[in-house]
């Protein structure tokens, strides 16, 4: 058993090691990139490279009389005109696609734009947060730590038993 | 990406329904299809740890998408496969993997003004799959009817399914 312990070690070691490196990979632009190209935060840093691209972003309205929308993240952003749009409102959440006509006015067309109010991001991460609980609670619930076997085994009864299913299959 | 409560509650479903057929898809099984689920979701650590904090630190390019693209999402299934002992490994990397399917599956399904997937098999491919999406991420109709369609199967494996078991096993004592 023990053999087997430092065999599972080692081989997640060398995973992670793995995944480390995808991390570094996905970080660059070549010789593909795992994002569709180019990011919000390329653009704000660079819009000039991208002039005459097909572009494809989700900002935020900050003025929607003159179709003014905000992409980026963190220090990184930039106020683009989307040019096309349909009607907006300040302060929704807008995903579109469209050509980058200099660098601050993106073309798209109304079939090429989708709108979401605030509060439906709000709704998601929320949703999102219940979901990632819920996982957690029922992993919790039927699984639990061995130490002599450094693993995770499953429970001989569930913490809270919601029915009469033979554990062990 | 569709919410996560949307992914959870389709594995859930999924699970069930498999453990219909197969006898060592158990409760514990049925846990690890939903755990697999939320896998390639753990790009969203960009929002704990940025990007930027780690490649200003420690001087290296960083992408968390790694995540929720093939080559991550096969990495990080089998170290939580890993992370049992060896007699579970196999059945609980096959739950890890038909709930993180469950999760692109669904995705993929997500509306996109391009017409495009995101290159979900990157780093093997930075194909993208054209698709007419029909829901996007901040829709309720899709997380009611994970919510229905777990709530009828585990019903059915209570009330139906439960039943059979038990009348097998009454069969089966003298």
């Amino acid at each position: 058993m023990r053999a087997e312990i430092v065999v599972r070690l080692l081989l997640i070691a060398v995973l992670v090691l793995a995944l480390a490196y995808l991390f570094v990979l996905a970080g660059a632009k070549e010789p593909f990139s795992p994002k569709v190209e180019p990011s919000a935060e390329a653009f704000a840093g660079n819009a000039q490279a991208y002039i005459g691209d097909e572009v494809e972003f989700t900002g935020v309205v900050v003025d929607a009389d003159s179709a003014q929308v905000e992409i980026g993240s963190h220090d990184n952003t930039v106020v683009i005109t989307l040019v096309g749009a349909p009607p907006l409102e300040d302060g929704q959440v807008v995903t579109f696609e469209g050509t980058a006509v200099d660098a601050t006015t993106i073309e798209t067309t109304e079939d090429r734009v989708v709108t979401r109010d605030a509060w439906e991001y709000y709704y998601m991460y929320t949703a999102s947060i219940v979901g990632a609980i819920l996982a957690l609670l029922v992993a919790v619930n039927y699984w639990t730590f061995a130490w002599r076997q450094v693993g995770f085994v499953p429970r001989e009864q569930p913490i809270i038993d919601i029915g009469s299913r033979d554990m062990r299959g | 990406m569709a919410e996560l409560l949307t992914h959870v509650l389709a594995a859930l479903a999924i699970g069930i329904i498999l453990s219909w057929w197969l006898r060592w898809v158990t409760p514990p099984m049925i846990a690890a299809a939903m755990v697999g689920a939320t896998l390639p979701d753990l790009n969203r650590l960009g929002i704990i740890l940025p990007e930027t904090v780690i490649r200003s630190t420690f001087e290296v390019t960083w992408g968390w998408t790694a995540f929720h693209r093939l080559g991550g999402t096969l990495l990080v299934v089998l170290i939580v496969a890993l992370m049992v002992p060896r007699h579970y490994t196999i059945p609980v990397l096959a739950m890890l993997i038909v709930g993180a399917t469950s999760h692109y599956a669904l995705d993929i399904l997500l509306w996109r003004p391009s017409g495009l997937t995101s290159p979900l098999f990157w780093p093997l491919s930075d194909y993208r799959i054209p698709i007419q999406g029909v829901y996007l991420s901040s829709d309720r109709w899709p997380t009611g009817l994970a919510i229905l369609t777990a709530g009828i199967v585990l019903w059915i494996d209570r009330r139906v399914m439960g039943r059979a078991i038990d009348h097998d096993v009454d069969e089966r004592t003298p």
